[in-house]
């Protein structure tokens, strides 16, 4: 961890569970259309995003939810530096206090 | 129009927020707004205007341009409700040649921005019906206020249609990305002369079976009893999922299937970049006869 800390399992779930919700206000799926919540929230799978339907608008779209709905502000470049999901929820999960 | 987009972007104080304000006005704008405020940005002095919103209206002005017309295409738009708009011309009496009812995807778009492509179609000869989906809900779900499931939109929709929706020579259902299969099934209900689904979901998609309410296939077979002549068109670019949506539907259909080379679900967005939406376009409105 980048300051030492053991991020919580109730930090990563809490953001997980964001992230989730962010995805299906903005129409991410998987490629075959279906939410990836089940996978990301319950299974605590990573996601890569190559396994996902996303395109530069519906990235916009849930940096927009997810600073309107949490106060987080992520944008849409952050997404480009993670190859995956769970490294998105870990980068954001180290910048709680 | 500009000095609304004054005040609202005088509000934005992140990336996040500017973006949010420009994919609102974006679907708010006819073609010539887009003039507009390509015209208007060049003169923005102060930053953060100077930069975000030229450098917005100029990508907006480049999509509209491709369509390589002198002048906007002259649709007005009519706010129906909040979910569904008509764009046609003021003054018109009698219904236009076609009817073109659109169901967007989740961004409320149709792979682009709506005044984008409606810079694409002729104004003089069709009346236009965008209908935009709750974001984060399915058209399943109905639009909220106004109905309660899809079934329930077709009827919603087909009373706010200009002219009711009678007269026109030709009638068609453009549905992309999540607004595809609705599109399918509304043609078949409305009795359309075609419908057109670009990307696609899967027909087995189980959002079409809940509460209680038949898989597509079984909806669409019994629309289709009442309405045979009604074709169809699923297009789709070069990604398997995508590729497989189409198949399917296709294979249930019938009709015709197309492959936009290019490896994107919006495989629309390219056909703008190059210059040949129009010519897509066309082939829409000219198919099935």
């Amino acid at each position: 961890m980048q300051d030492g800390r053991e991020p919580s399992n109730e930090k990563q779930d809490r953001v997980r569970r964001l992230i989730a919700d962010a995805l299906d206000y903005s129409g991410i799926v998987d490629h075959s259309g279906v939410s990836v919540r089940t996978k990301l929230v319950d299974e605590g799978c990573p996601v890569e995003l190559t396994d996902l339907r996303i395109d530069s608008l519906a990235i916009m779209e849930a940096c927009i939810y997810l600073e309107g709905n949490s106060g987080l502000l992520i944008e849409p470049a952050t997404f480009q530096k993670v190859s995956s999901l769970g490294q998105l929820v870990d980068l954001i999960v180290r910048q709680l206090p | 129009m500009i000095d609304d987009y004054r005040q609202r972007a005088a509000r934005c104080e992140s990336v996040n927020a500017w973006n949010k304000l420009h994919i609102d006005i974006e679907n708010e704008l006819i073609p010539q707004d887009i003039v507009e405020l390509h015209d208007a940005a060049r003169l923005f002095a102060q930053p953060p205007l100077r930069l975000r919103s030229r450098a917005w209206a100029r990508r907006l002005y480049k999509m509209y341009s491709m369509a390589a017309k002198d002048i906007a295409e002259p649709f007005v738009a009519t706010r129906l409700n909040d979910y569904v708009s008509a764009y046609t011309l003021t003054g018109r009496d009698a219904a236009p040649q076609n009817l073109l009812v659109c169901f967007t995807g989740n961004g409320g778009r149709l792979m682009m921005p709506v005044a984008v492509f409606l810079q694409h179609l002729d104004a003089g000869s069709t009346d236009v019906v965008v209908i935009r989906k709750q974001r984060g809900s399915s058209y399943q779900d109905g639009l909220p206020g106004l109905s309660a499931s899809l079934s329930e939109t077709y009827d919603v929709v087909s009373s706010l249609m200009p002219h009711r929706g009678e007269g026109y020579q030709r009638r068609f259902v453009l549905g992309t990305s999540a607004g595809g299969l609705p599109a399918v099934l509304a043609a078949v209900r409305w009795g359309f002369d075609r419908a057109v689904a670009v990307g696609a979901g899967s027909i087995g998609d189980p959002r079409w079976a809940v509460k209680g309410v038949a898989h597509f296939a079984e909806q669409f077979a019994d629309a289709r009893a009442t309405s045979a002549h009604t074709t169809f068109l699923a297009v789709h670019g070069d990604i398997e999922a995508d590729q497989n949506n189409a198949m399917e539907l296709h294979a249930l259909v019938g009709g015709e299937r197309r492959c936009v080379p290019v490896p994107e679900h919006n495989c629309l967005y390219p056909l703008v970049q190059a210059g040949t939406l129009l010519n897509f376009v066309d082939e829409v409105l000219a198919g099935g006869r």
